[in-house]
């Protein structure tokens, strides 16, 4: 379950407990905005700053589901690369489920079309002449008459349609003007695209209570915010005529068709009281709900800092790259020069403090699942394999010479309760070897045997470079750039 | 004989009483030009009207002739299929599975009597 979601939507739905009449209505929807995005982003939006520059960095970030299902990459005798897909019972049932409900949804959906395909376009004077007068810049609203729905209604996202029951009292022109501004204001909002929206991310976070919770009340507070519209267009004086239009809607509504309600209660008296407290939004109301916006947005950033797989150093974005069998580079060792050695000799120098902490795992699938992120790692390394992986040391027992000279630990300091370590070693394999860096939980701060690599700067380039400069050295683990390049920016530093 | 025909399928009979005969293609360029409807969506029609037998079909040529006059069709004024889908609102069916309550007088009466309180208030 989305944690982080879960948080922001129980703190919307205290909020709209307590204030929901007395701020504009739109920050609610902005605030569900908030939570939709937060629930469907596979992609976070991360804002980096250091002295040098700024620079937004999306930072792709898997998410618990997301990176179940990345498939693996494992490397097979003969070394060609299979892909194997990791999925899991748990993950079975989620998309069994969820896609039930989605097909349930569009059938239902569908199943209305068929029937809204027999409306007629409308031959009503009056209805024409409004239509005329309140036309909409990029898209034509049409407007029909149905013999087989009980309430006005709208579909349509890009080429709306409003649909207005036969049984609508033709003369009674003030109704008319409150259904049609209403549907309108409903359109020119996006309304159904809103609705699309929390209804996809209700199927697909079918098992979180809290959704659902969302899911409802934001399909309400869409209503409220039209009729928070209606009441602007139409003076505040109207309130009391609209409110008491709407309800005989429904009470005709419950006449024609008892059998099954769609009305709930609450949602009915909440919107009538809502109608009825508005009044010209004071400077208060519109101050506070800007506060509420700025502090949810505050919450989200927060939340998308911390929340589950993100390889972030520092303030850094670390490597993130899923390797391919292709791109496991070759290094050449002949153009390093001693500085490289240094580094190298610094790691080596310590390579027997190992850490005997480490995450088990009982099978390599359920690991890799844990980690599904492949670095290409420093290329300046001589000719040689980092294996880098939480818990997870995959060594060659099978090669000659293939033996692991160097292991180094990086601990993840970000989260006190979630102490481990991940274990990176270093074999020589020859020539010909690869590095390959794997690591599935977010890095705040990186220590290389004791000694902590990010301290007072720290800087990624492309993604695939980090540097970093403690006690006067500088370093930089890179798979893309030139020796050149670094010793540029090192002198630049 | 009185037979129950539904809003859309009386404009497809209104097509034939007029003529008294006309073809399915007929039909359909008269529905499609009129209200918009599509081929298929007036023949579905007639297939209903066909199948409640308002209509007989003559072959060759998909020729209709109405079974009822006029006075026999009534209207079918029904509400029952689309209720059952909630307008297409899925939040409303939602909401309905969760809060199964039927709007009674007095609630209306009590909801009414809101919009008062707060008419008087200002």
């Amino acid at each position: 379950m989305n944690v982080w979601a879960s948080i922001l939507i129980i703190l919307v739905v205290l909020i709209r407990a307590i204030i929901l009449h007395k701020i504009p209505k739109l920050t609610f929807i902005i605030m569900w905005g908030m939570c939709l995005l937060r629930l469907l982003a596979p992609f976070r939006f991360s804002i980096y700053t250091n002295s040098r520059s700024t620079e937004i960095i999306i930072a792709r970030v898997l998410n618990n589901v997301a990176s179940v299902l990345t498939s693996s990459v494992q490397k097979s005798e003969a070394g060609a690369v299979s892909y194997i897909p990791n999925i899991s019972w748990p993950i079975f049932i989620w998309i069994v489920i969820a896609a039930t409900l989605f097909i349930y949804f569009i059938v239902i959906h569908l199943r209305c079309r068929n029937v809204y395909r027999f409306a007629v376009p409308i031959e009503n004077a009056y209805v024409n002449e409004w239509l005329s007068m309140n036309k909409l810049k990029w898209r034509t609203v049409k407007i029909k008459v149905s013999a087989d729905i009980s309430a006005s209604l709208t579909y349509g996202l890009f080429r709306p349609v409003i649909l207005i029951p036969k049984t609508t009292d033709w003369e009674n022109r003030d109704l008319l003007k409150y259904i049609l501004t209403h549907e309108m204001i409903h359109i020119q909002q996006f309304g159904t695209l809103w609705k699309l929206l929390l209804l996809i991310v209700a199927c697909v976070h079918w098992f979180n209570p809290f959704v659902w919770v969302m899911y409802i009340l934001a399909n309400r507070d869409l209503e409220i915010l039209c009729d928070e519209e209606v009441v602007r267009t139409f003076g505040v004086d109207s309130r009391a005529a609209y409110a008491l239009a709407l309800i005989d809607l429904i009470e005709k509504r419950e006449k024609i068709t008892p059998i099954s309600s769609a009305f709930s209660r609450n949602a009915i008296e909440e919107r009538i009281i809502s109608i009825m407290s508005m009044k010209k939004s004071s400077f208060k109301g519109i101050a506070f709900a800007f506060l509420l916006v700025v502090g949810i947005t505050t919450v989200y950033f927060t939340s998308a800092f911390s929340a589950n797989v993100e390889i972030a150093i520092g303030t850094d974005v670390f490597v993130l790259e899923r390797l391919s069998a292709t791109q496991l580079a070759k290094h050449n060792v002949d153009n390093q020069t001693i500085t490289t050695y240094r580094i190298i000799n610094r790691i080596e120098s310590a390579s027997e403090s190992i850490s005997g902490r480490f995450l088990q795992f009982t099978t390599l699938d359920e690991a890799n699942r844990f980690a599904p992120f492949t670095i290409k790692a420093p290329s300046f390394l001589p000719g040689s394999l980092i294996n880098m992986s939480i818990g997870v040391t995959q060594r060659s027992d099978a090669t000659a010479g293939y033996e692991a000279l160097i292991r180094y630990s990086l601990k993840i300091l970000n989260d006190p309760d979630w102490e481990c370590w991940i274990n990176m070693s270093m074999d020589y394999v020859g020539p010909d070897a690869y590095i390959e860096v794997e690591t599935g939980y977010s890095i705040r701060a990186l220590m290389i045997n004791d000694i902590e690599a990010i301290a007072t700067y720290s800087h990624t380039i492309d993604g695939k470079s980090l540097f970093w400069i403690k006690d006067g050295v500088f370093y930089c683990l890179s798979a893309s750039l030139d020796w050149d390049i670094m010793i540029a920016i090192a002198e630049s530093v | 004989m009185n037979i129950k025909l539904h809003d859309a399928e009386l404009r497809v009979m209104d097509v034939i009483w007029k003529s008294e005969e006309a073809t399915a293609s007929q039909i359909s360029s008269v529905l499609k030009e009129k209200y918009g409807y599509s081929k298929t969506t007036t023949y579905t029609l007639i297939k209903r009207c066909i199948d409640k037998g308002a209509i007989k079909r003559i072959d060759p040529g998909f020729r209709c002739y109405a079974l009822v006059t006029q006075a026999q069709a009534q209207e079918l004024e029904t509400l029952e299929l689309i209720n059952k889908l909630y307008d297409g609102a899925a939040n409303q069916l939602v909401e309905s599975v969760l809060n199964n309550k039927k709007f009674s007088q007095d609630e209306i009466k009590r909801i009414k009597n809101i919009v008062n309180e707060w008419g008087d208030k200002d």
